[in-house]
């Protein structure tokens, strides 16, 4: 779905929300959420800066897309892509700024990357010598500073 | 339900439904990059991260 998000000293800016099938087939009932302007290529981009005169109304209409897909998908889960700053960012405040008006109906949590620590002190890594990152949900703690932004972002019906 | 956000809820289908004609079929992700598809790496990375999903959603309520 599209939608005119006005802002600050310039022209309203068409939004696009889409919710898609996560690209992971082991993800089965998760799907990705993910708004932006227009990229010119038929797609959007979620990582621009925009100057939103509402970013409240804006994070509400997203979220209420996403409240009415979960209605009529309630076995499903919504994540977030919080892949750079700017993204999480953006979300971290979306899920904070609404936590009272949309509490009643989702539940949120954050997802930090963790790596093993051996008993030598080294730490796990994959076979170029990167460190292997694993997933690690929390209840989202909205009580977390702005700046310890978590990595990624879900959430479902209630 | 909340009858105001329930409210908010038909108001918003509504205009979503107007809008959705306006916009080409055309704007898909695709193959978007996820962070999260990229560090589960099997299927059992995948049971795990799922189990302890439930368990942090179960905590949350």
């Amino acid at each position: 779905m599209t939608f005119n998000a006005p802002q600050l000293g310039a022209a309203d800016e068409l939004i696009v929300v889409q919710i898609t099938p996560h690209s992971d087939p082991l993800l089965p009932n998760v799907y990705n959420l993910g708004f932006g302007p227009l990229d010119g290529k038929g797609g959007f981009v979620d990582n621009v800066r925009l100057k939103h005169a509402d970013l409240d109304k804006l994070f509400s209409t997203v979220l209420f897309h996403a409240l009415s897909f979960l209605e009529a998908n309630p076995g499903l889960t919504i994540g977030v892509d919080g892949s750079d700053d700017l993204r999480a960012r953006l979300y971290h405040g979306m899920f904070k700024s609404n936590k009272s008006y949309l509490s009643d109906f989702f539940i949120a949590s954050g997802v930090d990357w963790y790596v093993r620590i051996f008993r030598d002190g080294s730490y796990e890594k994959d076979g170029n010598g990167f460190a292997v990152a694993k997933p690690r949900p929390e209840p989202f703690d909205y009580q977390r500073d702005n700046k310890d932004l978590y990595r990624y972002y879900m959430f479902r019906l209630k | 339900m909340n009858q105001r956000i329930q409210h908010k809820i038909e108001q918003y289908k509504k205009m979503a439904g107007a809008n959705t004609g306006k916009t080409p079929d055309t704007h898909t992700t695709g193959n978007r990059t996820d962070s999260l598809g990229q560090v589960i790496r099997s299927k059992k990375d995948a049971d795990e991260f799922l189990a302890e999903l439930e368990t942090a959603f179960k905590r949350a309520k």
